[in-house]
């Protein structure tokens, strides 16, 4: 078998591997799905401070099609590799990961895909049911879909590899989980899943459109509603680009310094 | 095949005093102190050898192994195996070993065996004829026949060990670090897991070397041992030598049909232990046949057996004197 094939093989294997093990944890996943509930909570508030009027040019409706994507988003880029890293170098159990001819980050990624595959279809289904009863519009075209998609993926790959990097951490420091957290906390007022961000003052928008922030959320949700247009489109993308280059950089640098300090405990 | 040269391993660890107070101060200020686990250990072995790493607690075997294998980063020294220097965690050099870990797994805890193992062969790129082959082999050898279509967490210790080696082994390495492989197992198990290790080394040339707190594991299956105490070397060689060298002599046991004097006793030899009508002497190797017929003559004796002073014995006497002899290295512990 060529190189390429064997590839493909172990991908496979690895992406069979994880989504039996997903279906094994069927509740947890379901769990984790409703925690991440608040766009829902959002926009149920939205909706009641829209009841009288449209707030910043956005209607009762149109605050329901935002933040039923702005969920959606979110469930797409979930991630919870930190957890694992800090897990594993902590306590030992990357050593067997280790001892394997395949760099250990493959494994996370297709744990992450896998759970993906389990857990869309049950989000889409509230997401499309929300719509209909909110009676939100969302114009699908190519552009927007396909705009949509891209940056979905865009933000995936921030979120996993600024995990990725926060989890190295865990070779020098136990403190990661608390780093998280902060990073959390920040994102989440800033990427649009409490507010839509061009409810923000100009300003404040213009700072942050030199961060990773918008473009995790607003930008994806934004895309899919039809509101980005052609050059919007092309600088988030753009955007994302150079920041998920970063933390891929960041992440696989941190990586392998680490490993030098990693004590392989137990056993 | 394996190559070390002046090996040493420190690490850095940060001391807590126990209580409140004890974790404050180490909130405001932390001490650190460097832990020296392996220090200075050099030793070649051939490939195909069988060598076993003995040593207590801490001593820094297990640490060794880790290097050996790529996990741990040497602070010291230079270790060369298969061709390789292991810290670099080359593919081809991960093909070519494993470390098993008694207390370490590598199955998954949810799935059976049988999944895990199709991606260790996708892994290590082996084609599906072999795999067959291979798994065939490692069924038949460690008796894994119904075991590996259940959940890894429904398979008892023993058999969830073995499906670990197999899976350990699908690879089939040319080097074999084996890290403590029947803790915890029952003695059948114990043996069938030595049994099947010999095999492997015989059947494949496989180079092994396993650390175990079991002696027998480690006098059933390596012929040269490395006694490794306080992170240095403190022997090396085979491990009848070390029985002949640490224990001159052996140790004849009588069962009386009465008390006798305990001076008649010490005529025949070194009076080891008495209790009740059971008696233990230490006699020089040379003497044992003329000594137990002197016995036989002289004393009312039911019962003789002669027997070789327990490995265990010659070991803790042999850590003892070490301890006795090298500076202890916690001493360097002292250095932040």
């Amino acid at each position: 078998m060529s190189s390429r094939a064997w590839a493909w093989r172990k991908a496979r294997a690895l992406f069979a591997h994880a989504f039996a093990n997903m279906t094994e944890y069927r509740a947890e996943i379901a769990i984790w799905m409703i925690s991440g509930s608040l766009p829902l909570v959002m926009m149920a508030m939205w909706i009641g401070l829209a009841a009288d009027g449209p707030v910043g040019g956005y209607a009762a409706a149109d605050f329901a099609a935002y933040f039923l994507v702005v969920f959606l988003v979110r469930q797409a880029t979930a991630v919870w590799v930190v957890w694992e890293l800090d897990r594993e170098i902590r306590l030992g159990d990357l050593s067997p990961k280790l001892l394997r001819p395949i760099d250990p980050l493959w494994g996370h990624v297709v744990d992450n895909l896998a759970e993906k595959a389990v857990r869309l279809p049950l989000v889409l289904l509230p997401v499309v049911g929300g719509m209909w009863w909110a009676g939100a519009r969302v114009p699908f075209t190519v552009e927007s879909l396909a705009g949509f998609a891209l940056l979905v993926a865009g933000a995936w790959v921030i979120r996993f590899f600024q995990e990725y990097a926060t989890g190295s951490l865990t070779f020098w420091t136990d403190q990661t989980a608390g780093l998280e957290r902060v990073w959390f906390t920040v994102s989440v007022v800033l990427s649009g899943a409490l507010a839509p961000l061009d409810l923000f003052p100009a300003t404040v928008r213009s700072a942050l459109a030199f961060t990773p922030f918008p473009y995790l959320v607003d930008a994806p949700v934004q895309a899919l509603l039809g509101r980005l247009t052609g050059v919007e489109l092309a600088t988030a993308l753009a955007v994302q680009a150079a920041w998920g280059a970063a933390f891929v950089i960041g992440a696989r640098w941190l990586w392998s310094r680490g490993l030098r300090r990693y004590g392989a405990v137990g056993a | 095949m394996i190559d070390v040269d002046g090996l040493r391993k420190v690490y850095r660890v940060h001391e807590k005093e126990a209580g409140l107070r004890g974790s404050i101060r180490a909130f405001v200020g932390r001490r650190y102190r460097d832990v020296v686990a392996v220090d200075g250990v050099g030793f070649r072995v051939e490939a195909g050898e069988v060598v076993g790493f003995l040593g207590p607690n801490g001593a820094g075997k297990t640490t060794t192994l880790k290097v050996l294998s790529g996990l741990l980063h040497p602070t010291a020294g230079r270790v060369a195996v298969a061709g390789f220097e292991p810290r670099r965690r080359q593919a081809d050099f991960l093909r070519r070993i494993t470390l098993v870990m008694g207390q370490k797994q590598q199955l998954a805890w949810d799935l059976a065996a049988a999944d895990s193992f199709l991606v260790n062969q996708a892994i290590y790129e082996i084609p599906d004829d072999v795999y067959r082959t291979r798994l065939g082999e490692l069924t038949e050898m460690l008796s894994l026949d119904g075991l590996l279509g259940k959940q890894v967490r429904k398979l008892s210790l023993g058999e969830r060990m073995k499906c670990e080696l197999a899976a350990a082994l699908l690879h089939r390495p040319e080097v074999l670090f084996l890290d403590e492989p029947t803790i915890g197992l029952d003695v059948t198990m114990q043996q069938q897991v030595r049994r099947f290790v010999a095999d492997y080394n015989v059947r494949h040339g496989a180079t092994v070397v396993l650390t175990s707190h079991y002696m027998a594991d480690v006098a059933a299956l390596a012929r040269r041992i490395l006694v490794i105490d306080h992170g240095r070397l403190v022997f090396d060689g085979d491990l009848r030598a070390l029985v002949e060298q640490r224990a001159p002599e052996r140790r004849l046991r009588l069962t009386l049909a009465d008390r006798v004097e305990r001076s008649d006793l010490a005529s025949l030899g070194r009076v080891h232990r008495v209790e009740g009508l059971e008696v233990e002497l230490g006699v020089p190797r040379a003497e044992v046949a003329r000594v137990a017929a002197a016995a036989l003559a002289r004393l009312p004796v039911v019962d003789v057996a002669i027997e070789d002073v327990p490995i265990e014995e010659i070991v803790a006497e042999l850590f003892a004197r070490g301890r006795a002899n090298a500076a202890p290295v916690g001493e360097d512990a002292g250095r932040a």
